[in-house]
C-alpha cells in the first residue's frame, strides 16, 4: 500500500515539475525585409522575445512562430 | 444594529411562518371535466409539478403572494394568470380547449408578462428554438430572432447586433448579472455559450430604464434552464458532431431537486478545427476550444428564495486573417490542409461569475436583492509566443435592488437601485496596451409605474444614473508599451435621466403596443483613448478625447393579428440618437490594414422594423410557416450612410410536427430558409456586400420507448453557398464564411 502512494507520488512530481520543450522559429523584420534568426527555444526564447536582435547596435523587434 | 438585525430575522421568520400548503385542480373549460397531467407552475420563483390522474396537484412551501401560475396541457391554451397564494381557497384553473396550438408562451423576465403583453418590444426564444437546425455557436443562432444579428470573425468569434447596434450598445445579461468582457473590441466576442442554457430575452431599443446605462441598442438576456421538478433528479450526456470543422461538443448535465434545496450542473468541452469553404479549403487558424462549467444552487422555504449561481468559461479563439507577407492576397489566408493544433495569433479568455441572489414574497410585494461579480481576463498573442501582445482585466461587481409593490388590483409599482464597480487592468508582462487602466463606478435609481385597465395596460417610468470615470496615467510606462494609447489621466463625470413610457391594448383578435423609450451612453476607454493597431479587428483604430456622450430616444409601435390559423406582427421603430459615436474608415492605411477613427454626428437615425408572420394551416395541423423580415437603416443628419450596418434578411422556417410513437419517434422536420439582401447603404470607403441564400435542414428523433435518447441531425448551409456576411470582419481579406455542414448531436438521459 506504501508503495503505491510512493509511485502516486513520483508520477504526479514528474507531471508537476516537467514540461514540454517550447520552441519556436524566428524572425525580425529589418529595413531590407524579413530575416530569419533561426530557432529559440525554452528561456532564449522568452529572451529574445522580450529584448530583442541587436545588429549592429540596432535593436530589432523579434516575432517567434511555432508553425 | 443589533436591533436591526434582530428585527430583519423577525421578519423573516415571521412572514416564512405563514407560508402554507397549496391544492387545487385542472379542468376544462367547457366540459368541467378534470384535465389529468397538467404542467403547472409558477415561473418567477421556478417552481413547477405535474397534475395527477385526475388533474389535481399540490404544493407546499409557497410564498403568501400574489404570483404568476403557468398552466399547460396538451390541446389546450396555455393559461397563465395572477392567483393569491394567501387565499385557502383549493386552486380551480380552467383550461380552454384549442385545437390549433402556436407556439410554447414564454414569460418574460424583464417585465414578468407573456409576450403580447409586454409594453416595450421583447423577443422570447427558447434554446430549443435556437439549435433547432444546428447552429455551431450561440451567436449563429441568434440571427434567428427578428431584428437580431451578429458580427464575426471565423466561427469561434461573435457578436450579438441588435436593430443595428452592437459593442458597447449591447448590454448582455447572464441571469441578472451583467456581463462585462471587453466587448467594445470587435473581435471580443460574446462571453456566453449555450450550455445549461433556457431562454434568451432580447430588450430591442434604448432599455436604461430597467437595466442601466449604455443599453442604447438594446439588452441580450440569457437565462438558465429552470430547476427541475421537485424530488426528482435528472443525468444526461451529450454530444455533438459537425463535418465542417471536424468539430465535437461534448456536453454533461445534472439536475435535482431534494427539499428546499434544488441544484442544476453543467460542463461541457468544444473543440473545432480551421472550418472549411464552399471551394474545399479552409481558413487557417479559425480553430477554436472551449471548456465551460455552469452551476447554479437554489434554497426555497416558504417566503424566502435564494439562488447562487457560478459560471467558468476557458476559451482559446485562433484569429484567423494573419499573414507574414508584406501586401497579403486572401490566398495567403487560405490553407489546403485542415489544421487543429493552437498556432498565433489567438485569444485566451478566462471569465468567472458569480451571482447570489435573494428574493423575499410579502403578500403584495416582493424584495430582490442581488450582488454579483464578473471577472473577464482576456490574453491575446499576436507575434509572439511567450509575451502577449495585450493582456487586459476586468472585474466588474454589482448591486441591484428592487422592490416591486402591487398597490392596487390594477396598480403596480416597481423602484429600485443599481450599481456597479468595473475595474479595467492591464496585466504584465505584455507587449503593449490597447486601453489604458481606468476604474467606473455607476449608480442609478428608478421607478417604475403600471396600471391595467380593461384590454389597455399603461406603463410609465423614470431613472437617474451617475458614472464617474477615471482614466489612470500611463505615462510612466515604458513608450514601447503605450504606442497604442493615449497616456494621460482622464476624470469624467457623466449624467443620464432616461425614461420610459408606453401602452398595450389587446384584444381576442389584435394587439397594438407602443412605447417611447430613452437611454444614454458614455464613450468608452477605447474610444476615447485608443490609438493604435488591433490585430483582432483587423484594423487600426484612432480615439477621440473629446467624445460625449450618446443619448438615444426611440420609438417602437407595434401591430399584432391573432387569428386561428395566422399570426401577423409589424413593429417599426425610430430610434434618434445624439452625439452618436461610430467609426469611420479613412483613405489611410497601416500596412496592409486600413485606418478607422472614431467620429461623431449630432444626430443619428436608425429607423427600420420587423413583419412577420406565422401560418398554421387548418387541414395541415403539423405545418409551421414561419417568416420575419428585419431591416435597419441609419444615417446621419445629413443623409450619409453610417457604417457597419447589418444587411436586411427574411427567415423562413417550415416545420413539420410528426410526433409518432413508434421504436423511433420523429419529433419534426424543419427546412430553414436565410435570405440576406445587399447592402447597399454603406459609410465612406465601406464596400458593398452583394445578397446571398443559405438554406439549413434538420430534424430531431427519439429511439426507444422511454425516449431515453434522442438525436439531432442535419445539414447546414446545404446549398454550399460562397456568401461574405458584411459585418464578418474576414470580408475585408475577401475570405468567405464556411461552407456545407453536416452535423449529427446525441443526448442520453441517463437518469
Amino acid at each position: 500500500m506504501k508503495s503505491k502512494f510512493v509511485l502516486s507520488g513520483l508520477i504526479i512530481a514528474a507531471f508537476a515539475f516537467t514540461s514540454c520543450k517550447k520552441c519556436a522559429e524566428c524572425h525580425y523584420d529589418s529595413p531590407n525585409g524579413l530575416v530569419e534568426i533561426g530557432e529559440y527555444c525554452d528561456d532564449d526564447l522568452k529572451d529574445i522575445e522580450k529584448t530583442g536582435f541587436i545588429v549592429n547596435g540596432v535593436t530589432y523587434e523579434v516575432h517567434c512562430h511555432d508553425h | 444594529m443589533q436591533t436591526k438585525v434582530a428585527i430583519f430575522i423577525y421578519l423573516m421568520l415571521s412572514f416564512g411562518l405563514s407560508a402554507q400548503e397549496i391544492k387545487g385542480k385542472v379542468i376544462d373549460a367547457e366540459t368541467k371535466v378534470s384535465v389529468p397531467y397538467a404542467k403547472v407552475g409558477f415561473p418567477s420563483i421556478n417552481v413547477f409539478t405535474t397534475a395527477d390522474s385526475i388533474g389535481s396537484f399540490v404544493f407546499d412551501n409557497l410564498p403568501q403572494s400574489h404570483i404568476k401560475i403557468k398552466v399547460t396541457a396538451f390541446d389546450y391554451k396555455v393559461l397563465i394568470k395572477e392567483v393569491d397564494l394567501s387565499s385557502k381557497d383549493l386552486l380551480i384553473l380552467t383550461l380552454t380547449p384549442l385545437h390549433t396550438v402556436f407556439e410554447e408562451v414564454q414569460i418574460t423576465a424583464s417585465e414578468g408578462k407573456i409576450q403580447r403583453e409586454n409594453i416595450t418590444s421583447i423577443a422570447v426564444v427558447s434554446k430549443e428554438e435556437l439549435f433547432q437546425t444546428g447552429a455551431t455557436t450561440l451567436g449563429e443562432a441568434l440571427i434567428q430572432i427578428p431584428g437580431v444579428q451578429s458580427s464575426s470573425v471565423g466561427m469561434g468569434i461573435s457578436k450579438p447586433i441588435i436593430r443595428g447596434l452592437s459593442g458597447m450598445r449591447v448590454v448582455t445579461y447572464n441571469n441578472g448579472l451583467r456581463i462585462e468582457n471587453q466587448q467594445w473590441g470587435n473581435d471580443h466576442g460574446m462571453a456566453a455559450s449555450e450550455l445549461g442554457l433556457g431562454k434568451v430575452e432580447v430588450v430591442k431599443g434604448p432599455s436604461s430604464l430597467l437595466y442601466g446605462a449604455d443599453a442604447l441598442g438594446g439588452v441580450i438576456h440569457f437565462l438558465d434552464e429552470p430547476y427541475i421538478q421537485k424530488d426528482q433528479s435528472e443525468l444526461y450526456l451529450s454530444s455533438k458532431f459537425e463535418t465542417n470543422s471536424m468539430g465535437t461538443t461534448n456536453e454533461v448535465g445534472f439536475r435535482t431537486h431534494k427539499g428546499r434545496w434544488r441544484a442544476n450542473f453543467h460542463g461541457n468541452y468544444v473543440n473545432h478545427a480551421d472550418f472549411q469553404l464552399p471551394n474545399g479549403s479552409f481558413i487557417d487558424n479559425s480553430r477554436f476550444w472551449s471548456t465551460n462549467f455552469k452551476s447554479s444552487i437554489g434554497y426555497r422555504h416558504k417566503n424566502y428564495q435564494l439562488n447562487i449561481r457560478y459560471q467558468l468559461s476557458y476559451r482559446r479563439l485562433g484569429i484567423p486573417g494573419h499573414s507574414h507577407n508584406e501586401n497579403p492576397e486572401t490566398i495567403d489566408f487560405i490553407t489546403t490542409e485542415r489544421e487543429r493544433k493552437g498556432t498565433l495569433p489567438a485569444q485566451y479568455n478566462f471569465d468567472n461569475f458569480i451571482l447570489i441572489e435573494n428574493t423575499i414574497y410579502f403578500n403584495r410585494s416582493n424584495i430582490l436583492l442581488e450582488l454579483g461579480n464578473t471577472n473577464s481576463d482576456l490574453r491575446e498573442y499576436d507575434e509572439k509566443i511567450t509575451l502577449p501582445f495585450t493582456h487586459l482585466n476586468v472585474n466588474n461587481t454589482t448591486y441591484n435592488i428592487r422592490y416591486a409593490y402591487k398597490l392596487t388590483e390594477k396598480m403596480g409599482l416597481k423602484t429600485g437601485a443599481q450599481g456597479m464597480v468595473k475595474i479595467n487592468r492591464n496585466r504584465f508582462p505584455t507587449s503593449s496596451l490597447l486601453i489604458p487602466d481606468a476604474n467606473n463606478i455607476d449608480n442609478g435609481v428608478y421607478a417604475l409605474m403600471d396600471y391595467e385597465i380593461g384590454k389597455w395596460r399603461m406603463q410609465g417610468g423614470i431613472r437617474y444614473d451617475i458614472r464617474f470615470l477615471n482614466v489612470l496615467s500611463a505615462a510612466d510606462l515604458d513608450t514601447s508599451l503605450v504606442g497604442n494609447i493615449n497616456t494621460s489621466a482622464l476624470e469624467r463625470t457623466f449624467q443620464g435621466i432616461s425614461y420610459s413610457a408606453g401602452f398595450v391594448r389587446n384584444s381576442k383578435l389584435t394587439s397594438i403596443r407602443f412605447n417611447a423609450s430613452s437611454g444614454y451612453r458614455s464613450p468608452h476607454l477605447a474610444e476615447l483613448q485608443a490609438d493604435g493597431f488591433h490585430h483582432g479587428s483587423l484594423r487600426y483604430e484612432h480615439g477621440n478625447q473629446n467624445l460625449k456622450s450618446e443619448h438615444a430616444v426611440q420609438f417602437d409601435a407595434a401591430l399584432e393579428l391573432h387569428f386561428d390559423h395566422l399570426e401577423f406582427i409589424i413593429n417599426p421603430y425610430y430610434n434618434r440618437i445624439s452625439n452618436f459615436i461610430y467609426l469611420i474608415q479613412t483613405d489611410d492605411f497601416e500596412g496592409s490594414f486600413p485606418i478607422f477613427e472614431y467620429s461623431q454626428t449630432d444626430v443619428a437615425h436608425l429607423y427600420g422594423g420587423e413583419v412577420g408572420f406565422h401560418y398554421h394551416p387548418h387541414r395541415i395541423h403539423r405545418l409551421h410557416i414561419n417568416t420575419n423580415f428585419s431591416v435597419t437603416i441609419a444615417e446621419t443628419e445629413n443623409g450619409q450612410p453610417i457604417s457597419l450596418m447589418p444587411q436586411p434578411n427574411i427567415n423562413t422556417s417550415l416545420r413539420f410536427d410528426i410526433k409518432n410513437k413508434n421504436k423511433i419517434s420523429f419529433k419534426n422536420i424543419v427546412l430553414e430558409h436565410i435570405y440576406h439582401l445587399p447592402q447597399n447603404r454603406i459609410g465612406p470607403n465601406e464596400t458593398f456586400s452583394v445578397d446571398y441564400h443559405l438554406l439549413n435542414l434538420a430534424t430531431q428523433f427519439t429511439i426507444g420507448d422511454l425516449q431515453k435518447l434522442s438525436v439531432s441531425t442535419g445539414v447546414r448551409n446545404l446549398l454550399n453557398t460562397k456568401y461574405q456576411g458584411h459585418l464578418s470582419s474576414l470580408k475585408n481579406l475577401g475570405l468567405s464564411q464556411p461552407g456545407i455542414n453536416v452535423f449529427f448531436s446525441l443526448k442520453y438521459q441517463i437518469k
